[in-house]
């Protein structure tokens, strides 16, 4: 028989290993090798339908193309633009949301948090046709914006309608639109955790020092909330950066009219896919992941910052 | 004091109306296309807010256009199969990691953390390649072996057997002649089921809503999912909304139907996932 180790912890190399192989090996197919695969291609021309032996070095060239073409810098303004749109919108919304319904709201707050969390779990795709529907020039939205305008009558506004929701100026906004209802509900959620966690006692004393609620918002919650909003924007921006259901749906992979509502994300993928340049995009990807690691640095820089700040005073 | 009690009320009235607009808005789409997957064409145009009785024509309509019934089918077997492949190899993993000393632990646990920060589509083309070079092509497997990786589902096992599993329960069952294997299934694997019940979550609701994968990996009209069905629909401007929207309902309610049971646990498990533990 073996003899048992302190505290259950064991040296047996062949138990951990074998439990241990299943996720290893597949984590060495899909995710290991795809990277280094990946910073790989970065340097070479592959054409995929050529097949394996159309490879060829090239060096910087595909970095080059990618930094010379305005189709990806375009993509880059794009992405940014949805990502702080749709980003301080979902946080503003969110943190209000859980403010109000942990210490307001509470009849009916089970219900209404699960209604504001449920679009997190529904297909883009299925989601993105619905939009097309609802915000057609003859769809829902118009109507709407047409009986509105009419009975209050602001008759300047009247002629800009119907807005075309999916042209050049429209098309980012209805994107950011979409990805703010998907991700306003669980950022709710996160926040509502955050704002439970503080222990009542505070909110007792600043209320005996004579506080109303919105003090009690600004001087107890907002503060005690940072590490969230800190940990909450970071996913936000990693995630936004990343987008690619929505905008590729939206603009039925076309990118939108002048690549209007085109992504990163989603140029790598018709750099791959639709202009047979995997080499390319590969490169793109990387200078993606490039940025991406950039603003979490900056997040966590400037909430270092801050905090330091507030720890001097 | 009175006047202040008003002012108060009517505050709390205001929050009330803003929540509420909030939670409107948020169930308004999967109210809209359950309406409109009910109307035949002359309702939709005519806009009319009142359920119809065509749900089922419409359906069979859908089904002449796009092989959407198989869609369905094809979408919860690739489910199925990716939550109980990321179930168990996460469960693994996750409690070697947790209860074993080997070499190479803290080198492999940083390489773990790194690789989470890099964004998916840095991962598309060499995904390709891969499921290109091993013939997985138009396979389902080409998308559900990819999520037995969830590398929040191994830190997370890891975390809770941590917690959940004191040594000594290990040490005697050593003492009792179980092998390691026989410890971990008999004992570790019931004490993780929360746990693994969050992995499930996590990933049923990734896997049905995946767009990105199935959309490189599957290619042939009789090996779609869903979501490229769906899809297929927005190019085509000839179809019908009341098809488009009866297809998009359905697409959407077998998760929605999930969550009505069980929205408590759901919202818990996924929070812990989009924060990765």
């Amino acid at each position: 028989m073996r003899k048992p180790f302190f505290k259950g912890l064991l040296h047996d190399h062949r138990t951990a290993y074998l439990l241990l192989l299943p996720f290893i090996l597949l984590y060495a197919v899909f995710n290991a090798f795809p990277i280094f695969f990946s910073a790989f291609l970065s340097f070479q021309a592959w054409d995929p339908v050529k097949g394996f032996s159309s490879m060829t070095f090239v060096g910087l060239d595909n970095f080059y193309y990618a930094f010379t073409d305005d189709a990806f810098w375009i993509s880059l303004v794009n992405t940014i633009k949805i990502t702080l749109v749709s980003g301080l919108c979902q946080h503003l919304f969110a943190i209000t949301l859980a403010y109000s319904l942990l210490h307001v709201i509470t009849r009916g707050r089970h219900f209404l948090k699960a209604a504001i969390f449920l679009p997190y779990i529904t297909s883009s795709v299925a989601v993105s046709l619905i939009v097309f529907n609802l915000f057609s020039p003859v769809g829902a939205v118009n109507e709407l914006l047409v009986w509105l305008t009419a009975g209050l009558h602001l008759n300047a506004l009247a002629t800009m309608l119907p807005v075309n929701f999916f042209d050049s100026d429209w098309i980012r906004f209805t994107i950011a639109n979409q990805v703010t209802w998907k991700f306003t509900g669980i950022n709710t959620v996160i926040y509502m955790t955050g704002l439970a966690s503080i222990s009542p006692d505070l909110y007792e004393a600043i209320e005996l020092d004579g506080a109303n609620r919105r003090q009690k918002f600004r001087y107890i919650a907002l503060p005690l909330l940072a590490p969230f909003i800190f940990f909450g924007t970071l996913m936000t921006l990693i995630g936004n950066m990343q987008l690619f259901n929505e905008p590729m749906i939206l603009t039925r992979g076309t990118g939108g009219v002048d690549n209007s509502g085109l992504t990163v994300s989603m140029y790598v993928y018709k750099t791959g896919w639709s202009y047979l340049d995997m080499g390319t995009a590969s490169a793109i990807s990387w200078i993606l992941f490039g940025l991406i690691a950039l603003v979490s640095a900056l997040v966590f820089r400037g909430f270092g910052k801050r905090r330091g700040l507030n720890h001097d005073r | 004091m009175i006047a202040d009690g008003r002012r108060f009320d009517i505050a709390k009235l205001m929050i009330y109306l803003l929540v509420s607009l909030f939670a409107s808005l948020s169930l308004f789409p999967f109210y809209w296309s359950a309406l409109l997957a009910t109307q035949d064409t002359r309702a939709i145009m005519g806009m009319s807010l009142r359920f119809g009785g065509h749900f089922l024509e419409n359906y069979r309509r859908l089904e002449q256009q796009v092989p959407f019934t198989r869609s369905l089918l094809n979408t919860a077997y690739v489910t199925t199969m990716a939550t109980l492949l990321s179930v168990a190899v996460s469960a693994a993993a996750g409690y070697a990691f947790s209860i074993y000393r080997f070499k190479g632990k803290s080198s492999l646990f940083t390489i773990l953390i790194l690789t989470m920060m890099v964004p998916s589509v840095v991962n598309l083309v060499p995904y390709f390649f891969v499921i290109k070079s091993v013939g997985l092509i138009d396979r389902f497997a080409a998308v559900w072996l990819p999520a037995g990786v969830n590398i929040f589902g191994v830190f997370l096992v890891r975390q809770y057997v941590g917690a959940a599993l004191p040594g000594e329960i290990l040490d005697s069952a050593r003492m009792d002649g179980l092998n390691e294997l026989q410890i971990f299934l008999r004992i570790g694997l019931p004490l993780m089921r929360p746990a693994l019940l969050t992995v499930a979550i996590v990933v049923v609701v990734d896997t049905w809503n995946n767009f990105m994968l199935p959309l490189v990996a599957l290619q042939s009209p009789d090996k779609q999912i869903v979501q490229l069905v769906l899809r297929s629909l927005s190019g085509a401007t000839a179809t019908p909304w009341n098809l488009v929207m009866t297809g998009s309902f359905l697409a959407i309610v077998p998760l929605l139907i999930a969550f009505v049971f069980s929205s408590k646990q759901m919202m818990e498990s996924l929070t812990h996932g989009a924060v990765k533990g």
